[in-house]
């Protein structure tokens, strides 16, 4: 032990900046050994006998990905054939799914929120609806507003309105007596009330409620193209299942995983801006 | 605009609850029976109800359910084991953390379902694919609140720990566990709610006519079966809440201090 | 501040007629009948749970007493009456987090204030408090003395004519609670206000008041009401070593213990201690 302390002591200590940029390297380096070390086993499984027909090597898919998902002229905004084909329509139903969740889920959660009698009324109802397997409605979607797009938008819509309807009834009813007192005695008018109170106080419940519907509208949209479908991600992965065009398959996979990445990113730069109040105040009580 | 209420009891809210539903179905019955709302397929809530209560006096669906049952104990369990531990230690250690964080964030957003197909590729039939497809979505949150957890344990509870002289095992055991139990166990809460819609989901997408979503996908090949689709999911929704309401009352008596804590 | 004696009107005074107040089978208040005279400071003590924040809340228009009933100005109210003003003591909740704080003193002035006209309040209440170059921090980028100023800013913003407080020193430390006393004492002597003060603190009770109105514990009634005729202005050492003051903090003590027979109400029905 007190050779080793000895030793340290000896060596001339590190300068700050070496350490800084060896500690630099390391956090640059670190998160990469895992993803690299699934690509290795991804292209090993893809080399086996046994699975490698169902595994397309992670070239071809890189490979796949960019050439149909990206194209070099301007005039088609740089998206691939299939990227316009597929995945554009893809996500324009899926956000207008979730926008009309969160109009929806906001706009009925605050009402409920702000009065206990309806919120009681309706909570079992709305913990039915956060449990119902939506995808099994799927069928029933397409027989009540017949085929393109809309059944699909509203399922997404049914399917992810839960979690933020439940927040925000969840949020508005935390908004707190003594905020709810200095309303009150200071006679805020109604529409400052709703929106300068309740709203924002509501704000980090209905994030959090608005984060678990989009990601769970990425999966909602996907279901909503496995049937009866003629483009979209979903469609995509049938479709190339069935034919057994396996890259074809693991490049949706890819993509998939990519709109996923874009979309958290983008949200939280959003709760960034949002919540900045939030973070501060939760950085207080730590 | 009035934003104080005086709290409701426990009882009117029970009788309101139950009203609510009550009147809602009824609600939807008149619309329908006076045609004020017409179309094919609309769910009459008096037909689905007496699906429902056929579908639950017969065995073989009750064969269905006992199949999604343990199918998703089953992924719930994995979840669990993997979550716990993965989110425990990136808790733990920054650079564990370091070395996963990327990779989550990577894996996290590719919807379990969607990874079903492959799943039945490369295992097979069976319920193991199914019970993988529900284990990767349940991951998640048990994962984040494992991690959580982790750093859950006020200091001050530790170094008061350490003047009152328990060993570095007793600090363990004593004092990092019991904080962090409840947020894990928070995490398999809500993964569980999660797990059993995935489950039928799962089912439904990449199965063979077995569980709840087997049964939903054998009923829906039909049109004039349309209130057999209705109950099944219903009576899947209804396990759901029993499961949450399960985990709640669990949650509550085995972490009950946990609420003095909140702010 | 002589330019804003014009807008802001006369200091409001309040009568507690026959208040009493049930939650249930609990009778919180059993009867209170007390004044709180116009342009003073009046002073609520009691023991824990005898309903001083319940009394509050009647007063201010929150909630309604079981029987009895508040007069402001001589008119029973009928919701929160205008012109009141309340600081609450857990200003962590009372403050919004999300807005700045030059946006929670001006919030209550939205409705009816010019911009310029409500710029110009909020700089002076902040002034006031001596919160003056903090408006655009956030509450909670301040420490606990500050936000409460903020509190009491907010609340001076509205012209209040009567300032209701309820512990608002109770979250603080020594330090910035006797700071907060004197700038209390001397803001009500500068703008004019009723001021109506809730605490704990017997000391406080004593250097803030001049008038305390001692409750019993609940079913609460009032025990006495003592009157208070300490010099203004008030200093923390001088005025605390004064025998009226020492006198006067001893009696409330032995109230509240339970020890003192309140001294016979004179037919004027406050008596002066010490003199
Ligand atoms: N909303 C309510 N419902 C039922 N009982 C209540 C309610 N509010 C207050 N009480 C009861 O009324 C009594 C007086 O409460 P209050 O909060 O007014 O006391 P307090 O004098 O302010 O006490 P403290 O000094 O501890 O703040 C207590 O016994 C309390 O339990
Ligand atoms: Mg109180």
């Amino acid at each position: 032990m007190s050779a080793i302390t000895r030793d340290r002591a000896v060596r001339p200590a590190p300068s700050a900046v070496s350490r800084r940029i060896r500690r630099a390297g390391s956090s640059a380096i670190l998160p990469l050994v895992v993803p690299a070390l699934l690509v290795a086993l991804w292209w090993w499984g893809s080399e086996s006998a046994v699975n490698g027909l169902f595994i397309a090597p992670p070239r071809d898919v890189l490979d796949r990905t960019l050439s149909d998902f990206l194209s070099p002229h301007p005039g088609d905004l740089f998206l691939g054939e299939v990227a316009r084909h597929d995945l554009v329509p893809s996500l324009w139903r899926a956000a207008l799914g979730f926008w009309l969740a969160v109009v929806v889920g906001v706009g009925l959660g605050i009402v409920l929120g702000l009065r206990p009698v309806l919120a009681a009324l309706f909570q079992p109802l709305v913990h039915l609806g956060r449990s119902l397997p939506t995808p099994a409605l799927i069928g029933v979607f397409f027989l009540l507003f017949g085929t393109g797009d809309w059944p699909k938008v509203l399922l997404i819509a049914f399917g992810v309105v839960w979690p933020i309807l439940f927040n925000t009834i969840d949020g508005v009813q935390g908004i707190g007596t003594a905020r709810a007192h200095v309303a009150s005695v200071f006679k805020i008018p109604s529409r400052d009330v709703l929106l300068r109170i309740v709203l924002p106080g509501a704000a980090p419940k209905i994030f959090a409620g608005v984060r678990v519907a989009l990601s769970l509208s990425l999966i909602m949209m996907v279901i909503s193209e496995l049937q009866k479908a003629k483009n979209g991600l979903g469609y995509l992965l049938v479709y190339s299942q069935r034919n057994f065009d396996y890259p074809g398959f693991w490049t949706v996979l890819v993509v998939l995983a990519v709109v996923g990445i874009v979309l958290n990113v983008i949200m939280i730069q959003i709760e960034r801006r949002v919540l900045a109040w939030h973070r501060g105040v939760t950085a207080q009580h730590d | 605009m009035q934003l104080i209420h005086e709290p409701l009891s426990r009882r009117s809210e029970v009788v309101l609850g139950v009203a609510g539903v009550l009147g809602s179905a009824l609600v939807l019955e008149l619309l329908i029976r006076l045609e004020i709302v017409t179309g094919s397929g609309l769910p009459l809530p008096s037909a689905v109800a007496d699906q429902a209560r056929g579908l639950l006096g017969d065995v073989d669906f009750w064969s269905q359910i006992l199949y999604t049952l343990r199918e998703w104990m089953l992924g719930l369990a994995i979840a669990s084991v993997a979550g716990v531990v993965l989110g425990g230690l990136m808790g733990a250690s920054r650079t564990v953390f370091k070395l996963f964080a990327l990779t989550v964030e990577i894996l996290r957003p590719l919807p379990a379902i969607a990874v079903g197909p492959l799943l039945v590729l490369l295992i097979g039939d069976g319920m193991l694919p199914l019970a993988v497809t529900v284990a990767i979505a349940c991951t998640w949150p048990i994962l984040f609140n494992s991690m959580y957890a982790a750093k859950a344990v006020d200091p001050v509870a530790i170094q008061t720990a350490r003047t009152l002289h328990v060993s570095p095992l007793g600090i363990l055991t004593r004092i990092r566990l019991p904080a962090a139990l409840p947020f894990m166990f928070t995490g398999i809460r809500v993964a569980a709610s999660i797990g059993l819609i995935v489950a039928v989901s799962a089912e439904l997408l990449l199965g063979n006519g077995v569980g709840i979503g087997g049964y939903i996908l054998l009923a829906s090949t039909s049109a004039s079966n349309l209130d057999a689709v209705y109950a099944a999911t219903l009576v899947a929704g209804v396990m759901g809440v029993l499961v949450s309401v399960l985990f709640a009352v669990a949650d509550r008596l085995l972490f009950g201090w946990k609420a003095g804590l909140a702010p | 501040m002589t330019e804003h004696t014009t807008e802001r009107t006369a200091p409001a005074s309040l009568e507690l007629e026959a208040i009493s107040k049930v939650y249930g089978v609990t009778r919180a208040i059993d009867e209170i009948n007390a004044q709180v005279p116009a342009g003073e400071v009046t002073v609520i003590v009691g023991p824990s749970g005898a309903g001083k924040t319940t009394l509050l809340r009647i007063i201010s228009g929150l909630d309604t007493p079981t029987t009895g009933r508040v007069l402001f100005d001589g008119s029973p109210i009928k919701g929160v009456p205008d012109g009141l003003a309340m600081v609450f003591q857990d200003y962590s909740r009372s403050l919004f987090p999300w807005m700045r704080v030059e946006d929670n003193v001006a919030f209550p002035l939205r409705r009816g204030v010019e911009k310029a006209e409500r710029r110009r309040r909020v700089l002076e209440a902040l002034q006031a408090v001596g919160l003056e170059g903090k408006e655009r921090l956030y509450p909670w980028q301040m420490s606990g003395g500050m936000q409460q100023r903020v509190a009491i800013a907010r609340a001076l913003a509205c012209h209040p004519r009567l300032l209701v407080m309820d512990e608002p020193y109770a979250s603080v430390d020594a330090q910035t609670r006797a700071e907060l006393e004197d700038l209390l004492l001397e803001i009500q002597t500068r703008l004019n206000v009723t001021v109506l003060v809730v605490t704990h603190d017997i000391d406080e009770s004593v250097y803030l008041a001049d008038n305390i109105i001692v409750m019993s514990k609940a079913p609460s009634t009032v025990q006495e009401v003592i009157r208070v005729g300490l010099a203004r202005p008030r200093d923390q050492i001088a005025t605390k070593e004064e025998p009226e003051f020492v006198h006067a903090r001893a009696h409330v003590l032995r109230l509240l213990r339970g020890e003192a027979e309140p001294e016979a109400a004179t037919p004027d029905d406050t008596l002066e201690v010490g003199v």
